[in-house]
């Protein structure tokens, strides 16, 4: 910290310097106070010694967090940071990534954090960086993500030089995101800025890990530091929350106990470990498990899989004497029924049978806020456990086991042989329903993931886009096993997720040699297109295949739908909705940001051949685009 | 009984080509293939309506009323009874799909 203390040394001597010339100008001018200009003559002094800005302690704090990359749009208001990271950090740990809105720039940490299981770093600059960034970090709030806010800013309004400082400072910064992040501070001293972000990355990284924000205030990145002693205090992660002792037996009970235990997984797994913790759950109990592939919960191929009912989108569980909820996403509507959009008005009922018990297990409830409304309906759970899933499963199969008689474990296999019949009788299913249309143009979804799947079945895969706007259709037809292998979805529905979150993802995968496919949405692409530009920038290998289906066709449906329902005749749900006259060129869009591209891509019999070209081009480190021009589901 | 099929046989082509073709209209003008696939194929959105096993007047039941879900009710004053006719002929005249296992893609 030597150099700390030079700095502030240096400093002192400077405004001592400063001070006597500035107070030399006011009198002679006669005025007790120096006017601005003379204030800027006095500020143009030169400085001796070798001082260093406050933003390169600040960046030495930042590095001992093991942050690989910073995403961010540049602005004045972190300048000084931006500055240290290039020069005082070699532009390493973190390296920053040059992004082309602040709402990319969080998508990315995102996606990133998800395969990575670690924050990313993003700076917003001042209000307006925040503003553009929002949207993407309510996402990641909702959907259990850390993600390491750095906002500048410039609290002391005598340090301001101009409106554009004014406009864009704020006495509050994190004021307009605090409802959806879970901690920031706006550090005074380089000493509290050090305590604070070791805290966020502690906060951030606690599950339910969510983002945290810290503003770095200007005066303090660009002055010399003016504290001794500037240390950076140890990072010492904490233990994940655990379910309580007595409740994770009783837990155990209950589902020993149960005719037809089932089991919802919503964002259980963060890493292989979990995965095959929550195998080894479901088999002991010979319970099917319907993961609603928030994260890769469970393998798509294991006989206990109760997901080929991806046909209704709510599985039916009505069958459960028990149903065990491990960090659920609105589990309520998986347990009720609700007046359907075709129907008038509204009633809810149970679908659970008279006497079914409810277990829930989830950090999340340790993190409930007011204000938006992520937390869903009000679960009347019989038992709920507060506790990280994947931190209390350990404890909780220890249990399952001493609770587990002979008896028990004999009635127990019976139920498990009827799940993998249901398994396999909905796999041939699904290919039966593949094969229709399996010749159309536009391309069938179905067709779409069956091409792709035929080209990456036999590489070391990850699909990082999310499938329900395609009809599942590589839930259903992949064979996915590995945490990395799916990554769920936005978390808060806000478009615009899916491009970005998938560059960040695949900037995470790169260092272990995967192949990430995003098989992208037309009308998520064009929120902000630009981050095609950060990926060929950065070198980041992605295999981007188009579900261009030439709309906002979620949308377009509900349209229609609450026409036909007034008697309207459906036939404008095309405006406002549609993505065409004139059709986007999507290839010509990746190939003006740097990306190889081929499309659109319309018969298909082309989908293989332009598939297999375009990984070869992956393979060999780069970002490429297929537009395909497919059905709209 | 064969002499009445001969007759149904021997006259639908000709009412299809003239049906099919409004049909294949209001499939597009009416949303069908929003939810349900140009070739409806059905999907998460739609259930199938390719190789429907549905009578005429079944296929009408359901659009007037439909089970609870996200199918809005197609009425008369969205779609005649003519209309409803036209419709289904053309989803009867979506080609069979070949059996997954012809498909190689499909086969594993
Ligand atoms: C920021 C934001 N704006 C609008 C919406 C409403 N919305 C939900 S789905 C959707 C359509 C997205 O289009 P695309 O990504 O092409 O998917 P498609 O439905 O066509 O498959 C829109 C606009 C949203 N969820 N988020």
């Amino acid at each position: 910290m030597a150099d700390y203390e030079v700095a502030r040394l240096a400093k002192s001597k400077v405004d001592r310097r400063r001070f006597l010339k500035r107070a030399g100008a006011g009198a002679a001018a006669g005025l007790a106070f120096a006017p601005q200009g003379v204030a800027q003559q006095a500020g143009s002094v030169e400085v001796t010694g070798p001082v260093k800005p406050g933003s390169d302690f600040m960046l030495d704090v930042i590095q001992s967090l093991g942050i690989e990359y910073c995403a961010a749009n540049p602005g004045s208001s972190f300048r000084g940071l931006h500055e240290s990271i290039l020069n005082h950090g070699g532009n390493k740990n973190p390296e920053l990534l040059t992004c082309l809105h602040e709402e990319s720039s969080a998508a990315m940490a995102h996606g990133y954090a998800k395969i990575e299981g670690k924050p990313m770093m993003i700076m917003v600059h001042g209000t307006v960086g925040l503003q553009h960034a929002s949207m993407a970090i309510y996402n990641a709030y909702c959907d259990r993500v850390p993600m390491f806010i750095i906002a500048g800013n410039i609290l002391d309004a005598n340090y301001r030089r101009g409106n554009a400082e004014w406009v864009h400072s704020v006495q509050d910064v994190a004021a307009m995101v605090r409802d959806y992040i879970k901690w920031d501070d706006n550090p005074v001293s380089l000493t509290h800025f050090a305590e604070s972000a070791v805290r966020a990355y502690k906060v951030s990284m606690t599950p339910p890990y969510e983002p945290v924000l810290l503003v770095a205030d200007g005066k303090l990145q660009e002055e010399p530091p003016e504290e001794k002693n500037l240390r950076i205090p140890k990072l010492v992660m904490t233990a994940p929350p655990q379910g309580d002792t007595g409740a994770v037996k009783e837990a155990a009970r209950m589902l020993v106990a149960a005719e037809n235990p089932v089991i919802v997984a919503g964002r259980v797994a963060r890493s292989q470990h979990g995965i095959e913790l929550l195998v080894e759950l479901a088999e002991l109990l010979q319970a099917r498990v319907h993961d609603q592939r928030l994260r890769m919960n469970f393998p798509t191929s294991h006989p206990l899989y109760g997901n080929p009912g991806v046909l209704p989108l709510n599985p039916n569980v009505s069958d459960a004497d028990a149903l065990l909820g491990l960090e659920a996403q609105d589990l309520w509507n998986f347990t009720h029924k609700m007046t359907p959009v075709n129907r008038f008005g509204m009633e809810s009922q149970s679908v659970m049978k008279p006497g079914a018990k409810i277990i829930t297990v989830s950090a999340v409830e340790l993190n409930h806020k007011s204000n938006y409304q992520d937390f869903g309906r009000y679960v009347e759970a019989d038992l709920a456990i507060t506790g990280d899933a994947e931190a209390t499963l350990p404890a909780l199969i220890e249990e399952v086991k001493r609770a587990l008689t002979a008896d028990r474990k004999r009635a127990i296999q019976e139920r498990g042989k009827k799940v993998t019949e249901a398994n396999a009788q909905a796999l041939r299913q699904h290919r039966e329903l593949a094969a229709v249309a399996w010749d159309a143009s536009p391309i069938s979804t179905a067709r779409l993931a069956a091409e792709i799947w035929a080209q990456v079945k036999n590489e070391d895969w990850s699909l990082v886009s999310w499938d329900r706007m395609m009809s599942s259709w590589p839930t259903r037809l992949w064979n996915f096993s590995k945490y990395y292998q799916f990554i769920g979805t936005h978390g808060g529905s806000g478009m615009g997720y899916g491009l970005p979150a998938a560059v960040g993802a695949a900037l995470a995968n790169k260092k272990h040699g995967r192949l990430t496919i995003n098989i992208q949405p037309d009308g998520d692409l064009c929120y902000a297109p630009g981050v095609l530009w950060t990926a060929a920038h950065h070198q980041i290998p992605l295999l981007n295949i188009m579900h261009n289906n030439r709309a906002y066709h979620e949308e377009r449906m509900y349209i229609a739908l609450l026409g036909a329902k007034y008697d309207r005749s459906p036939e404008k749900s095309d405006i406002g909705t549609a993505l065409k006259g004139p059709n986007i060129d999507y290839a010509s869009v990746a190939k003006g940001f740097g990306l190889y591209s081929e499309g659109p891509i319309e018969n298909p019999v082309d989908l293989g051949p332009a598939i297999k070209r375009a990984i070869e081009r992956v393979k060999k480190g780069e970002p490429v685009l297929l537009d395909v021009v497919t059905q709209p589901r | 009984m064969m002499r009445t099929m001969w007759i149904v046989l021997l006259t639908l082509p000709a009412m299809w080509a003239q049906n099919t073709a409004n049909g294949k209209k209001l499939f597009e003008a009416k949303a069908c293939y929003e939810c349900h696939g140009w070739r409806g194929q059905g999907g998460l959105a739609g259930a199938r309506l390719a190789q429907t096993k549905l009578t005429l007047q079944g296929f009408r039941n359901v659009l007037r009323n439909p089970p609870p879900s996200n199918m809005p009710p197609y009425r008369a004053a969205v779609l005649t009874d003519q209309e409803v006719a036209d419709l289904f002929a053309y989803i009867q005249s979506f080609p069979a799909p070949e059996p997954a296992k012809n498909i190689p893609l499909l086969k594993d």
